[in-house]
C-alpha cells in the first residue's frame, strides 16, 4: 500500500488533527460519516425520532417520499398501454402510431440519461436537478393531455411532444431517485431500497393499468361526452400522479437539506465535480457491472414482449393464461424484490447474490428452452432471480464509485441498458420471425452466459482487490467499527474510487504498519504479492 | 463455494442437452427419377371437353428397388393416390371405367408387384358461422354450409404442370350463386426427386417418397359474419388389417426453428400390412397462414378433429377406381383454420396449409447445427471460466493464509 500523502499518523494525533480530519471527511460528503461514533457522539439527538435524520425512522419516512418520486413517471409512462383501444379509436391511430409514442420515450432515452445523470453530478446537484426533472415529467404529461383533448392529427403531434418531452425526464428521474437512495441509504439498507424502488415502480404501472380503463369509463359517464375528450380528461389525471411526484421531490429536496445541515455534510456537487472524459476513469469493476446489467436485462424484457405467443403455442395455455404467466415475472417482482432486497443486506455477498440470479434465469431459460416443464416454474424462477438480481446489482455502483460521480455512473447504466434493450428488442423479434423461439432463447441463453462470465470476472477483479463488493454483512460492520476504532480515514486520495473497500484482516493491518513505519518484508508490497512464494523473495 | 458447485450442475446439463442430439439419426431415401403423365392413354372425347376438366396426373418416382407412383386428380374429389410397386409394376388406366367411376378403372400390374397403397381425399369443404369466436367447428349449434368438392369443375390441369419442378396445380373457381364474386380453391401438388426441407413455411422436411400438397382457399366470399373454414378429408390404405389400424400422432418438439412458433407435428399412420413394417403417413403442422406471404405474424392454427373410422364419407373419386372397398381401412376426419379472434376468414380471405402426404418412416427434425454451437459455446465458456477462476481463487486463499501467517510469525 502506498504512505498516505499527509503522512500523520494516527496513534499520534491530536484533538486538532481528529477534528480536523472529521471536518476533511465531511467535506467529501461520505454517508459513511453519519455512522462512525464520532459523529454520533457531537450531535444530541433533537427532537423527535422521525424529524432526526440519523434516526432510522426519519430515514423510513424519507424513503417514502422517494418511493413516491418517481411513482408519477411511472404511472404514466403505461397511460397509452392501458388506454390502447381509447386511443387508437378515439383518435384514430395505428398500431405504428401507437407505438410511436413508447418509442419516442425509449430513443432519446439511450443517450438522454447518460447525460442527464451527468448534469446531475456537475451542473445542478441532486436536489435541484431532481426538482427539475420532476417538472419536466409535469409538463410533458400536461402536453401529452394537452394533445389529447385538441384530438385529430394536431393533438397527435402534441402529444408526441409530449411524450418526448415526459421521456426528456422520466428516466432521468430513475437515476436521480437511485443517486437519492445512495446518499441515505448506503451502508445501511440499500439493497433493501433498490428492492423496493423497483417494487414501487411496477405498483406505479400496475395501478395505471388497473385504473385507466375505470377512470376513462367514470368521466364518460359523468360528463355524458365521447371521443378524445374524455381521454383528455384521463390523461390529467396522470399528470395529477406527477405533480404529486414533483411535490414529493420538493419535500425531499427540503429534507435532504435539512438533513446535510444538522450532519454537517456538505453538498457533493460543491466537491471535486466530475467531468465528461471521468469516465475513462471509472474502473473496471463498474464497466463490468454494466455489462452484467445489459446482458442480463435484455434477456428479461425482450423475452416478455414475445413471450405470450410463446407460452400459447408451446404449452398450449389459452391466451389468459399464457399472458398471466407472462407477467409473472412483474408481478412477482413487485413483491419479492423488497424481501429480497432485505436478504441481501442482512447477508452481504452481493456478488454471490448476483452469481444466483443469473444462474437461476440461466435454468428457468433453459427450462422453457429445452423441456416442457410446467411453465409457471420457470417463470417464477425467472420473476424471482430478476428481483434478486436487481436488489443486489444496482446498489453496487454505489461502492465502487465515488458519491460525487454517482449520477453519472447510474446515468451510464441506465443509457447503457436502454440501448440494450432497444436494439436486442429488434432483434429478438426478427429473429423470432425468422428463426423461431428456440433461436431466442439459445439467444438469450448466450447473453446470460455472457452475464455469468462478467459476475466471475467481477468476482475474480473484486477479490484481487480485497473483495469488497462480495464481503458478508458481518465483516462490512466488522470493517466499519474496526475501521472507526484505529481512526483510520476510512477514504484515502489515491483510492478515492472506492470509499468501501476494506481488505482482509492481513491487508488492514498490513496499511496500519506502513503507516506507523513499521518495515514489512518485500513480499508484502501488494505489487509484489504475485511473486511471493516462500523462497523466491525471502 | 458457489462458483465450484455450480460447475457440476451446468456440466450435467450440458452433457443431457447433447446426448439426444448426437444420439439422433437423420432420415435418408435414396434419390429418384420422376416423370410426369397428363391423363396417361386416354383417347376418348372427355379427356378433351373443355367445360369440365377431367385432370389425372401421373408422377412416377422411380428408384433402384421400387417405384411410387403418384395419381393427382380432380375426377371427382381431388385425391392423392400414392402406390408402391416392385420395378416391374405397370399403370393401366381404363379410361370408360374411370368415366363412370367403376372399380378396376386404374389398376397396377401385375398385381402381385404392388406392396402398398394408400390415398388422401379432400371431400368436402365446410363453411361455419363461428359466433362464438372461439375457432371451434365443433361448438353446438354452429351453422354450417358444406360444400362437396366432387361437384365442383376443376381446371385444366395440363397447363399447370411444370416437368422440372414436378408440380402441378388443381384449380377451381367456387362459384357462389347468391354473391358476384368469386373465390377460387386450389392444390398445388408437388413431388420430390430428393430428399430435404421445404423452402416455404412452414418448411416440412421431405423426402423422396413425398407428394406436398398446399391447399389455399383465396379470395371465397364469406356466407356468414363469422365465416370460418374446414375441411373433411379421408383417407384410405388397402389392406384390412385390425391390429395396425390408421391412427394420428401428435409429436411434440422444443425445436421451432423452421417452423417459428409451432412445436408441434400431426402425423397420420396408415401402415402397411406386414412383412413390410412400413406404410405411408400423412404429415403436416397445426398452422395455416392467412396471407399468401406466409410468415409468423400471418400464422394461424390449425385445429384437428378425431377421426372417425365407421359412416365414413366416400365421395366419388379415383379411389373408387382403384381401391376394392371391403378390403381397405379408411377413416375421415376435419381440420379446420383459424384462430380465435384473428378477425374470421373475412380479415384476409386467404387460407393456405400444407400437409405431406409420403411413404416410408415420418422425418423428424434436428437441431440444426446453429443451435449447437451456440448451446456448446455458450455453456462450454463459462464453465471453463469458472472453473479456472474457481482454481485461481482456490490457490489466492491459500497463499493469503500462508501470508497472514507468515506475518504473525515475523
Amino acid at each position: 500500500m502506498a504512505s498516505s500523502e499527509n503522512g500523520e499518523s494516527p496513534l499520534i494525533r491530536d484533538d486538532t488533527t481528529a477534528s480536523r480530519k472529521e471536518e476533511r471527511r465531511s467535506h467529501r460528503g461520505l454517508s459513511t460519516d453519519r455512522e462512525s461514533p464520532l459523529a454520533r457522539t457531537s450531535f444530541s439527538p433533537r427532537g423527535f425520532a422521525a424529524c432526526d435524520p440519523r434516526r432510522g425512522l426519519h430515514r423510513y419516512l424519507v424513503l417514502i417520499l422517494m418511493c413516491f418520486l418517481s411513482f408519477g413517471s411511472y404511472y404514466v409512462y403505461d397511460n397509452p398501454a392501458a388506454l390502447q383501444k381509447h386511443m387508437k379509436d378515439d383518435l384514430d391511430l395505428s398500431t405504428s402510431e401507437f407505438m410511436m409514442m413508447y418509442s419516442l420515450y425509449s430513443w432519446p432515452n439511450v443517450i438522454l440519461c447518460f447525460f442527464g445523470g451527468f448534469l446531475l453530478d456537475s451542473v445542478f446537484g441532486i436536489r435541484l436537478g431532481t426538482i427539475l426533472f420532476s417538472c419536466i415529467v409535469v409538463v410533458g404529461q400536461c402536453i401529452f393531455a394537452l394533445g389529447a383533448s385538441l384530438g385529430g392529427h394536431v393533438g397527435y403531434i402534441v402529444m408526441c411532444t409530449g411524450r418526448f418531452v415526459f421521456g426528456l425526464g422520466g428516466e432521468n428521474l430513475a437515476v436521480a431517485q437511485n443517486t437519492y437512495a445512495v446518499s441515505w441509504f448506503k451502508n445501511r439498507e440499500l439493497n433493501m431500497v433498490f428492492g423496493l424502488q423497483l417494487s414501487f415502480s411496477r405498483v406505479g404501472s400496475t395501478v395505471n393499468m388497473n385504473i385507466m380503463g375505470p377512470i376513462y369509463d367514470l368521466v364518460s359517464n359523468a360528463t355524458g361526452w365521447e371521443g378524445y375528450r374524455v381521454l383528455g380528461i384521463a390523461l390529467w389525471v396522470g399528470a395529477g400522479m406527477c405533480v404529486l411526484s414533483l411535490i414529493c421531490a420538493i419535500v425531499l429536496a427540503f429534507f435532504d437539506k435539512r438533513a446535510s445541515r444538522i450532519l454537517k455534510k456538505e453538498d457533493s456537487k460543491t466537491g471535486e465535480v466530475i467531468a465528461l472524459t471521468d469516465i475513462k476513469h471509472f474502473p473496471a469493476e463498474l464497466w463490468l457491472i454494466f455489462f452484467i446489467c445489459v446482458s442480463y436485462y435484455v434477456t428479461i424484457f425482450p423475452f416478455i414482449d414475445l413471450g405470450v405467443v410463446f407460452f400459447e403455442e408451446k404449452f398450449d395455455l389459452s391466451p389468459n393464461e399464457a399472458s398471466a404467466v407472462n407477467s409473472l415475472v412483474y408481478i412477482l417482482s413487485a413483491v419479492a424484490s423488497p424481501v429480497l432486497g432485505f436478504i441481501v443486506d442482512r447477508t452481504g455477498r452481493n456478488v454471490f447474490w448476483i452469481f444466483v440470479a443469473v444462474t437461476c434465469t440461466l435454468g428457468a431459460h433453459m427450462m422453457l428452452a429445452f423441456s416442457f416443464f410446467n411453465p409457471y416454474i420457470a417463470m417464477v424462477l425467472m420473476g424471482l432471480a430478476y428481483s434478486l438480481l436487481a436488489c443486489a446489482l444496482w446498489p453496487l455502483v454505489a461502492f465502487v464509485v465515488p458519491e460525487n460521480q454517482l449520477g453519472t455512473a447510474y446515468g451510464c447504466m441506465q443509457s447503457i441498458q436502454n440501448l440494450g434493450l432497444a436494439v436486442i428488442a429488434i432483434v429478438a423479434g426478427q429473429m423470432v420471425d425468422v428463426k423461431g423461439y428456440l433461436l431466442l432463447e439459445v439467444f438469450f441463453l448466450a447473453w446470460l452466459c455472457v452475464a455469468l462470465i462478467c459476475v466471475v470476472l467481477l468476482y475474480l477483479i473484486d477479490a484481487s482487490r480485497g473483495g469488497a463488493l462480495n464481503m458478508s454483512a458481518a465483516e462490512r460492520n466488522k470493517r466499519a467499527t474496526e475501521a472507526a476504532k484505529v481512526g483510520l480515514p476510512d477514504k484515502e486520495p489515491d483510492e478515492a474510487v472506492s470509499p468501501l473497500k476494506p481488505q482482509s484482516d492481513f491487508h488492514l493491518r498490513n496499511r496500519y504498519l506502513s503507516r506507523i513505519g513499521a518495515k514489512l518484508p518485500d513480499n508484502y508490497t501488494s505489487h509484489l504479492s504475485t511473486l511471493s512464494r516462500r523462497g523466491v523473495l525471502q | 463455494m458457489a462458483a465450484c458447485s455450480s460447475v457440476n450442475v451446468d456440466f450435467i446439463l450440458l452433457i443431457l442437452l447433447l446426448v439426444p442430439v448426437i444420439a439422433a439419426s437423420s432420415v435418408h431415401s435414396e434419390d429418384r427419377t420422376i416423370s410426369i403423365v397428363y391423363n396417361p392413354n386416354c383417347t376418348t372425347d372427355a379427356c378433351h371437353n373443355t367445360s369440365d376438366y377431367k385432370n389425372l396426373v401421373y408422377v412416377k418416382a422411380e428408384g433402384t428397388q421400387d417405384i411410387i407412383h403418384y395419381l393427382w386428380s380432380s375426377i371427382g374429389a381431388p385425391t392423392i393416390l400414392l402406390v408402391r410397386t416392385s420395378k416391374d409394376a405397370e399403370l393401366r388406366v381404363n379410361w370408360d371405367k374411370v368415366l363412370n367411376s367403376e372399380n378396376g378403372g386404374i389398376v397396377f400390374v401385375p398385381s402381385s408387384e404392388v406392396t402398398y397403397s394408400m390415398a388422401l381425399v379432400i371431400s368436402r369443404l365446410i363453411e361455419y358461422n363461428d359466433s362464438n369466436n372461439n375457432a371451434d367447428l365443433e361448438t353446438k349449434n354452429t351453422t354450417k354450409h358444406v360444400t362437396l368438392l366432387q361437384n365442383l369443375q376443376w381446371q385444366d390441369m395440363s397447363l399447370s404442370i411444370n416437368e422440372t419442378k414436378h408440380t402441378a396445380l388443381m384449380m377451381t373457381t367456387l362459384y357462389q350463386p347468391l354473391l358476384k364474386e368469386n373465390g377460387t380453391i386450389s392444390i398445388q401438388l408437388r413431388a420430390f426427386a430428393t430428399h430435404d426441407r421445404s423452402d416455404i413455411l412452414p418448411h416440412l422436411l421431405y423426402t423422396s417418397n413425398t407428394t406436398q400438397m398446399d391447399v389455399s382457399l383465396n379470395g371465397l366470399v364469406p356466407m356468414y359474419k363469422a365465416s370460418r373454414f374446414a375441411i373433411e378429408m379421408l383417407a384410405i390404405k388397402n389392406g384390412h388389417n385390425a391390429k395396425k389400424n390408421i391412427s394420428i400422432h401428435m409429436s411434440r418438439s422444443i425445436d421451432d426453428e423452421y417452423t417459428p412458433g409451432m412445436f408441434k407435428v400431426y402425423e397420420l399412420h396408415l401402415p402397411s400390412q406386414p412383412p413390410s413394417h412400413y406404410g405411408g403417413y400423412c404429415q403436416w403442422k397445426p398452422v395455416c397462414y392467412g396471407n399468401q406471404i406466409r410468415d409468423l405474424a400471418n400464422a394461424l392454427e390449425v385445429k384437428y378433429y378425431d377421426e372417425k373410422y365407421t359412416d365414413v364419407y366416400i365421395p366419388s373419386s379415383i379411389i373408387n377406381n382403384y381401391f376394392v372397398m371391403d378390403q381397405v381401412d379408411m377413416t375421415s376426419f376435419n381440420i379446420s383454420f383459424g384462430t380465435p379472434k384473428d378477425g374470421f376468414y373475412n380479415a384476409t380471405r386467404y387460407t393456405g396449409w400444407t400437409v405431406n402426404i409420403a411413404y416410408g418412416t415420418p422425418p423428424e427434425d434436428q437441431l440444426s447445427l446453429l443451435i449447437i454451437i451456440v448451446i456448446s459455446a455458450g455453456l462450454g465458456l463459462p464453465v471453463f471460466l469458472i472453473f479456472v477462476g474457481g482454481i485461481i481463487i482456490c490457490v489466492r486463499k491459500r497463499k493469503e493464509k500462508y501470508k497472514e501467517l507468515h506475518l504473525v510469525v515475523n
